[in-house]
Parts: C-alpha cells; sequence; structure tokens
C-alpha cells in the first residue's frame, strides 16, 4: 500500500542539504500540487511522481538556495563596517610605510596589515556562519510543564544509553505527563510512550555511553526555534509542549519518522492541535 | 517557448507584479505564471523558491506562516514599499526596451514593404 506520508518523508531524506524551513515551504507546494492532481483525476502515487519531477532535484534546488547564501554575506551594515575596516588598515599600513625605518619594520608591518585586511574581508562570511547557528530559545519562552518534559527527555536519552538528546528523546519527554495534551492526543491515535520507545529502539538502536546526556542535536534545535516561532504565531509568547510536538513533526528528524511508522498523519495532527 | 535566459529576468518583476495585486504564496504565483502566459513560460517549479527568498532577504517583499483552506501550513508572500518602488523602476526598463525594439522591428517591416512596393 502508498503511504503518502512515508513517500514524503523519503522525499524530504533525499533534498538533504537544503534548510528545513525552505524544506517545508517545499513539502507545502508538494502538498498544493498533489491536491490538484488527485482533483484532476491521478492516483496519490503518480500525482507524487509528477509533482516531484517539476519541482526539480536536489542537486538543482541546493545549487541554486546556495546562490542566494553567497551574495547575502552577512547584513549589510555588517558588511559595510567591515569592508571600510580593512580599507582603513590598508590605509594605515601605506602611512606606516613612510615611518617604518628598516625593511623588516617595512615587512613586519605588512604582514600585520595583510593579515588583518584578509580576516575583516572574511568576517562577514564568518558571521553569516555564525547566524546559521540555530540557538535554544531562551527559558523564559517555555510554557508550564516544559521544564518536565525536558528533565524526562534526559532520563530517557540515558534509559537509552545515548549522549546526546535528540527528537526522538524529547517526543518521549512530552509523552511523560501522562494526562497532558500530547499523552492525550497521541493516545486517541493508540500510541503510548512504551509504542514510541520500541519504536526508536528499533530505529537508533540502544547506546553504550556512561555518561548524562548533555548536548542537544540541532534538529531538536530546529525543532524548538519552529516551535517558538509557530507560539508566537498564533499570538502567545510561551512555548506549550503540544507547539513543541509541531516543532518535532516538521523536520525529517527521528520523531517524524517515528511518528511516521506509527500511521501518525501530520496534517491531521496539526488539525487536531 | 520563451527561452530560459529570458524566464530568468522576467521572474522578479513577474513575481512583483502579481504580489502588487494581493498576498500570495509559491503554488499560486506558478498556477498563476501558467495560466497567464499559456504555459508558454516554463517555470521549474521548485526555483521559484530561492528567488523569492532571495527578494525577502533584499526586503523587496516579506513572508509569514500562514494557514491552507485544509488548515495546512503554508507560506505567505506580499509585497513591500521598497518592492513596490522596484516594480516601477523595472516596468520602465522594460517599457523602454520593448519600445526601442518595436521601433527596430517596425523600421524594419517599413524597410521590407518599401522594397516590397519599388519591385
Amino acid at each position: 500500500m502508498f503511504n503518502l506520508e512515508n513517500a514524503i518523508v523519503e522525499w524530504r531524506r533525499s533534498m538533504s542539504g537544503i534548510d528545513p524551513r525552505a524544506l517545508s515551504e517545499l513539502e507545502s507546494h508538494l502538498r498544493d500540487a498533489l491536491e490538484q492532481r488527485t482533483r484532476a483525476g491521478e492516483t496519490l502515487e503518480t500525482a507524487l511522481k509528477s509533482a516531484v519531477a517539476t519541482l526539480g532535484s536536489a542537486s538543482q534546488l541546493r545549487a541554486e538556495f546556495a546562490k542566494n547564501r553567497r551574495k547575502g554575506a552577512g547584513p549589510d551594515l555588517v558588511r559595510l563596517g567591515c569592508f571600510s575596516a580593512a580599507a582603513l588598515v590598508a590605509m594605515g599600513a601605506i602611512c606606516g610605510m613612510w615611518l617604518a625605518r628598516s625593511p623588516f619594520e617595512r615587512g613586519m608591518l605588512l604582514f600585520i596589515a595583510g593579515m588583518a585586511v584578509l580576516l575583516f574581508l572574511k568576517l562577514p562570511y564568518l558571521l553569516t556562519q555564525e547566524l546559521h547557528f540555530i540557538p535554544f530559545p531562551p527559558a523564559g519562552d517555555f510554557g508550564p510543564g516544559m521544564e518536565e518534559c525536558f528533565a524526562a527527555s534526559i532520563a530517557e536519552a540515558g534509559k537509552l544509553g545515548h549522549d546526546f538528546i535528540g527528537t526522538e528523546h524529547m517526543l518521549l519527554g512530552l509523552l511523560q505527563a501522562q494526562d497532558g495534551p500530547v499523552a492525550r492526543l497521541l493516545a486517541s491515535h493508540g500510541i503510548s510512550r512504551d509504542t514510541v520507545r520500541n519504536e526508536v529502539e528499533v530505529l537508533v538502536g540502544k547506546g553504550a555511553a556512561q555518561s548524562e546526556a548533555i548536548r542537544c542535536t540541532p534538529r531538536l534545535r530546529q525543532a524548538f526555534a519552529l516551535a517558538a516561532e509557530d507560539a508566537k504565531g498564533s499570538g502567545q509568547n510561551k512555548v506549550r509542549p503540544e507547539d513543541l510536538l509541531l516543532g518535532l513533526l516538521e523536520g525529517d528528524g527521528v520523531a517524524a519518522r517515528v511518528l511516521a511508522h506509527l500511521g501518525l498523519n501530520r496534517a491531521d495532527l496539526r488539525s487536531r492541535l | 517557448m520563451v527561452p530560459k535566459e529570458l524566464v530568468a529576468a522576467s521572474t522578479e518583476p513577474l513575481i512583483l507584479s502579481l504580489l502588487a495585486k494581493g498576498e500570495s504564496y509559491g503554488y499560486a504565483l506558478i498556477q498563476e505564471v501558467k495560466r497567464l502566459s499559456n504555459d508558454e513560460l516554463k517555470w521549474t517549479d521548485g526555483m521559484l523558491y530561492p528567488v523569492l527568498h532571495r527578494m525577502e532577504k533584499e526586503r523587496l517583499i516579506t513572508s509569514r506562516w500562514g494557514e491552507s483552506e485544509t488548515g495546512r501550513k503554508r507560506k505567505y508572500y506580499s509585497i513591500k514599499k521598497e518592492g513596490k518602488r522596484a516594480l516601477e523602476r523595472q516596468q520602465q526598463e522594460w517599457g523602454t526596451v520593448s519600445q526601442i525594439l518595436r521601433k527596430v522591428w517596425g523600421e524594419q517591416f517599413a524597410f521590407a514593404g518599401f522594397i516590397n512596393s519599388d519591385c
């Protein structure tokens, strides 16, 4: 049987290297195309195939998106500032050449000025690299119940012998409050914490980490950022566990795969929350 | 069929013009262009998005995540003041180009007519 959600997760994985937010937009496009094509009488499977084909290949899209990144190296002001700093250093070095008395001093001056100019010219690119790092939302953004979920996810990672906290551990953490909205919602789909834990063990396997997990995977940070954005979009400033559940489902992280395997439909879940 | 260089050059003014009429999203923009051009203007669907993102970075347009009629997540774009200004400028530029071409072609046709009448 053709499973659309699995096929889309599969497609997302084939598009690796594209920013997850852009990928979500492309996915939304695919679903629009699917709706129209199936309305015109195509089967889901052929509709998806042709929609994916007209969307373009991963390498094509990656190349196009990459062009944007190169063009916009840092915010304009930062770039301007760095270029002026580089120009100033270069001018200073030229003036210094008159004052320098020995060839050694001149050489040193040229060397130091050259390094400084290079650094300033490179700085905007370094800064954009830094901007690509997704920070964790501040703890003040977390709504009630989130602290407990986070603590539970660390415990879950420990039980599985993992030394990192990924989307899968967070999902288990969200399920720790038995009568919480997330647990109730998943229970209505016949999914309990134990089924999720079993699925994670099958997909990821048990590790042999001795120490407690201290670092979060980039995907989990991404999920937090998405959840925070979502929460702001819907007019509240605290991230609730159910917001985070949607954030976890957005990417093609382990949590999203686990729930897709258990037959959960993302769009369906979104409409229920 | 319009060649790919021309398609690429006309993408930005097209997006700006469509968004000047009101908020829209990627899929709808593509469908609209297909409809208006009777499929003569072929966009590779996915290629629109890098362009949209670049234009957003250049502050010509802005975006927000909203919901579709069926409750799915969808990214909507709308034009900004800067974008409207860019659109006006581009309208002038394209107007100039097409005027020049028409003039040149007009002369050609006149010339052809002159030869014909001389025969």
